[in-house]
């Protein structure tokens, strides 16, 4: 047996395990629960160091299964992926802690755990497929296994948007799922490669591939939240803090913009793109959902309702950077996956952690937190100004080298797009951070005593704190190796360097 | 040279300051210096907010000094621009909440201007990240009007400097002394180091250019006269001393490659000049207005202003004589009426010397504390270079020699005589402006408020949720169901599982 060929589905299988494991636990077994968690994270975030290892040394992990005639189900390591697999294992990594501080206490949680890496399960699956049968498959076992956590609190409102959540994303799933099959009738499912596997089709069946690039982006798009299929995804905040952090973060938007970035990349590949003309109609679906975006969040005073929409808009820039098809605008996308993830779930776990502790959802009740919750404040400010896209922060860089890449692409109108989302940026962060820091403080909502010497419960501080330090720290150190812009540029070199 | 460079971001590129810009990191070293000291004890109130932002703006000003690649510079250049507005907003009122207001909006603008020129600069030269690298690089009209827009928002010269005049009196006057005398100076550097002088464009703009400096030297200084406010008489001087030094860059920008390096000096010389004597003349207004000083601090009062109003052997002599001769040997088109400008340009500026000594005077020895030791220490190092600067500057010595031929003491001392004369003739009638003259109102706070208004709209609110019934069945049959006798059943499935899967792949 291949160590190496083994090796993805383990790290499928680390969480999957214990989070069936869990399902079977009673309510009152917290050790052997939250052991059996950051275990198994413990053990996935090692499992996927070691790949990524070998990623970058040039080594091939492909583990294969028999699933559909003609189509295997496929687990593969590549450097795309490895993007993904990364930034879903550290972020789940906090996210764990942040929950089992967060849900202390709470009812149901071992159903919560269960789902919850349940959840991871299905996103690193769906990071690792090697061809589009089994990223279907994992993309709907994704959808079925964040319902249960949308819904978690049992509230009309949560009920209400676990319903239009399903809706979306199963009406989604199905239109994928006729893309997926209209291009498996056509030439089967070979393993994802760059520069794509359409070729041969080419001259006979253009018109069919433009049906299923828009059949395959049309249910990509419900996940990704591009424009007319956003709703959503502002609803579904209603859920707690962490599965809003996941969610908006790693699990389901950035599995739509993944799946946009794999079927671009790997299955159109850039020159089937290029000669069906496909490009500049998702630059400007993504486009237009940037700026829309950014001015719904404008115009919100639920704190979680407002980063909502903000996500709308920045998840939009990965599908902007790739639907651009020039390099240096997919380093600009691919290294925004990363970014706007640690920058979102900083936010939302600050969100969440104002809410919990002082009782703080809409927006005037900032007032003077900074003095009550410095650290947390001081994370949420980060973020903040990541999104912004300030200096010094990971958000620029990824600003930087969208706009480069739209005027390399040939879009130079997509610069004022970026600068008109920034400037709105700035108008819906920007009075937050002035509340928090230079007004005086009302009396809190809802105060509760979580911890006598920090501001709040260690386990939900820690991880805003952490991610924070990210951000700062993508931005500032991106010129090292172990950098996610370093790893983009390596996955752009392996992308368009194909013959 | 020596140079740096950094595993930070693409292109971290650092190197220690060299030639002229010794003298340009050294006096915002000094002023940062002498702000903080003066600081120690002058604030009272909110002492943590200050200090940060104090800490964070000087860090981005040291920055952006050093920085040798666009993202360094952009860098320091935003951190800077941020972090002060902590320092205009200290006060906390009505008056300095409105000024930041206008200062962040104004701010976060030229900021993306800025973004937007230096990132098509760059993809000009093909991803080049260093400044160095965009010299050769031609000029776009629309690259252009972005950098002078997004510097010159922070330079502050005529009509960009609506925030200026709000934001300067509103901050603390160790703020006020960095801002005035460090911070709008990076606008000015940015200007220097990212348009390439002998660039066919840029030179074709010269001329509107130099009419625009021109402008904002006349109109500084006649506003001021208009206020009552000492500080806000200093931060319009600090718009028209600007334009001075907006001229000087449009001087570097013409002369030809041989007589460049004389013309970066004269700039630099002129910044120099123009941050020593406007912190200390801050210093000297928050000093006046606060505390109660003794006789010996009015000479550090006067020292400032006779610089100011260029007089014999001071630094101000030296740089406005070189500034007039390079502008008479310039390549420049000739503007008519150079002259008379110029010196119409000195009898202002002298008549808001006086107008602003004589606002000091009405709050000489007011009754309040005397004033704490490092303060007037502060005060007395900025007053003491300011004086001194004609000795060290040894690159405008030249200038400084010249300007006290018969002909140039002459030439300087006119208008501030006929200054003398007016403001006596002034004070003498007893003439009053018009009421509606007096303290004119920018009408740029009515635009930070309509802006404001636009991302404050708000939407409807959202309805109370209530439990439903059935929530409490499914409690318990998930009590039901979380037993522990399910454990063995799901362990014995999970390893069939992967047997299976074992199996199958074989």
């Amino acid at each position: 047996m291949d160590w190496n060929s083994w090796l993805p589905l383990w790290i499928v299988l680390s969480s999957l395990l214990p989070g069936l494991l869990i399902f079977t636990l009673a309510e009152d077994r917290y050790v052997l629960r939250t052991s059996l968690n950051m275990g198994g994270v413990l053990l996935k975030l090692g499992l996927v160091g070691w790949m990524w290892q070998g990623v970058k040394a040039g080594q091939d992990y492909y583990f294969e299964l028999p699933f559909l005639p003609g189509a295997p189900l496929v687990l593969h390591g590549d450097a795309l992926s490895m993007q993904f697999v990364l930034l879903s294992s550290v972020l789940w990594c906090v996210t764990t802690l942040y929950a089992i501080g967060y849900l202390e206490g709470s009812p149901l949680r071992s159903r919560f755990f269960g789902y919850f890496n349940l959840c991871v399960s299905a996103t690193v699956g769906l990071a690792l497929s090697g061809n589009l049968v089994s990223f279907v498959l994992f993309y709907e076992l994704l959808t079925l296994a964040t319902f249960p956590l949308v819904v978690h609190r049992g509230t009309a409102a949560a009920l209400k948007a676990g319903r239009r959540y399903l809706a979306y994303t199963l009406t989604g799933g199905t239109v994928l799922l006729f893309g997926a099959a209209l291009l498996h009738s056509l030439i089967g499912s070979p393993v994802f490669m760059p520069g794509g596997y359409l070729q041969p089709l080419l001259a006979e069946h253009s018109g069919v591939l433009t049906l299923a690039f828009v059949l395959l982006i049309a249910g990509l798009g419900v996940k990704a939240a591009l424009l007319p299929l956003h709703g959503w995804l502002p609803e579904a905040m209603v859920a707690p803090a962490p599965v809003s952090a996941l969610l908006h973060a790693v699990a389901v938007v950035k599995a739509g913009a993944f799946g946009i970035v794999r079927v671009v990349y790997d299955v159109f590949g850039v020159e089937v793109m290029q000669q069906l003309d496909l490009g500049w109609l998702l630059v400007v679906l993504a486009s237009s959902t940037i700026l829309y975006g950014s001015w719904r969040a404008l115009q919100q005073q639920d704190l979680k309702r407002r980063l909502a929409y903000s996500t709308v808009s920045q998840v939009s820039y990965v599908t902007l950077g790739v639907a651009m098809l020039g390099p240096v605008a997919a380093i600009g996308g691919l290294v925004h996956l990363v970014h706007q993830g640690v920058m979102k779930i900083t936010l939302f776990f600050c969100a969440g952690n104002f809410a919990e502790t002082l009782g703080i959802h809409k927006i005037q009740e900032l007032n003077g937190v900074g003095r009550r919750m410095p650290l947390s404040s001081t994370a949420f400010t980060l973020g903040a100004a990541g999104m912004i896209g300030l200096p010094a922060t990971a958000g620029m860089l990824s600003k930087w080298y969208l706009a480069t890449g739209a005027l390399e692409a040939g879009y130079p109108w997509v610069l004022l797009v970026l600068l008109g989302s920034s400037a709105m940026n700035a108008m819906y962060f920007l009075p937050l951070l002035y509340r928090i820091w230079f007004l005086p403080a009302a009396p809190w909502p809802q105060e509760r005593v979580l911890s006598n010497r920090f501001e709040t419960h260690w386990m939900l501080l820690l991880p805003p704190v952490l991610t924070a330090a990210l951000v700062l720290l993508m931005g500032l150190l991106a010129g090292t190796d172990i950098s996610p812009l370093s790893w983009s540029k390596l996955i752009v070199e392996r992308e368009f360097s194909y013959d | 040279m020596t140079e740096w460079t950094l595993w930070l971001w693409p292109g971290a590129s650092y190197a220690l300051p060299q030639g002229p810009m010794v003298f340009w990191f050294g006096f915002s070293l000094l002023l940062w210096c002498c702000a903080a000291l003066y600081s120690m004890q002058t604030i009272q109130s909110r002492k943590t907010l200050y200090w940060i932002s104090f800490v964070l703006a000087m860090l981005g000003n040291l920055q952006l000094l050093l920085a040798q690649d666009v993202l360094g510079f952009y860098l320091g250049f935003a951190l800077m621009s941020l972090s002060a507005y902590g320092l205009v907003i200290h006060r906390g009122d009505k008056t300095a909440r409105q000024a930041g207001r206008l200062y962040l909006q104004l701010a976060i603008l030229g900021e993306l201007l800025l973004f937007a020129g230096l990132l098509l600069r760059v993809d000009a030269a093909e991803g080049a990240l260093l400044i160095a690298n965009l010299q050769t690089i031609e000029l776009t009209p629309l690259t252009l009007t972005l950098l002078l827009l997004g510097l010159g928002l922070k330079a502050g010269f005529f009509p960009l400097h609506i925030w200026l005049p709000l934001a300067h009196p509103a901050a603390p006057v160790a703020a006020s002394a960095v801002l005035s005398g460090a911070m709008i100076k990076a606008g000015l550097l940015g200007l220097w180091q990212f348009l390439p002088a002998q660039d066919p464009l840029l030179v074709s703009w010269l001329p509107g250019l130099a009419l625009l400096a021109l402008g904002s030297a006349l109109f500084g200084a006649l506003i001021a006269l208009l206020h009552q406010s000492s500080k806000v008489v200093l931060a319009y001087s600090s718009v028209s001393q600007m334009g001075y030094m907006l001229l000087a860059l449009v001087l570097y920008w013409a002369s030809p490659p041989e007589l460049q390096t004389a013309a970066a000096w004269l700039l630099v010389g002129y910044c120099c000049h123009h941050a020593l004597l406007k912190s200390a003349l801050f210093l000297a207004a928050g000093s006046v207005n606060h505390y109660r000083l003794s006789t010996w601090h009015g000479a550090l009062l006067l020292w400032p202003l006779l610089s100011l109003v260029a007089l014999p052997f001071s630094s101000g002599a030296m740089v406005k004589y070189g500034l007039k001769q390079g502008l008479s040997e310039s390549s420049l088109p000739a503007l008519p009426l150079l002259d008379a400008l110029l010196a119409f340009g000195a009898l202002c500026t002298a008549l808001l010397a006086l107008h602003w000594l004589r606002l000091a005077k009405a709050q000489w020895q007011l009754p309040g504390p005397s004033l704490p030791g490092t303060a007037s220490l502060a005060w007395g190092i900025l007053v003491l270079a300011s004086l001194s600067m004609p000795g060290w500057f040894a690159a405008l010595r030249p200038q400084w020699l010249a300007s006290l031929s018969f002909s140039a003491v002459l030439a300087a001392l006119w208008p501030v005589a006929l200054a003398l004369l007016l403001h006596w003739g002034w004070q003498r009638s007893g003439w009053q402006l018009a009421a509606a003259w007096q303290q004119p109102r920018s009408p740029a706070l009515g635009w930070s408020l309509w802006l404001k208004a636009g991302y404050q709209s708000r939407s409807r609110a959202l309805p109370e949720l209530r439990l439903p019934a059935w929530r409490q069945s499914e409690r318990w049959l998930n009590r039901r169901l979380a037993t522990e006798s399910l454990l063995p059943g799901v362990c014995a499935l999970l390893l069939s599982l992967l047997l299976l899967l074992w199996l199958l792949s074989g």
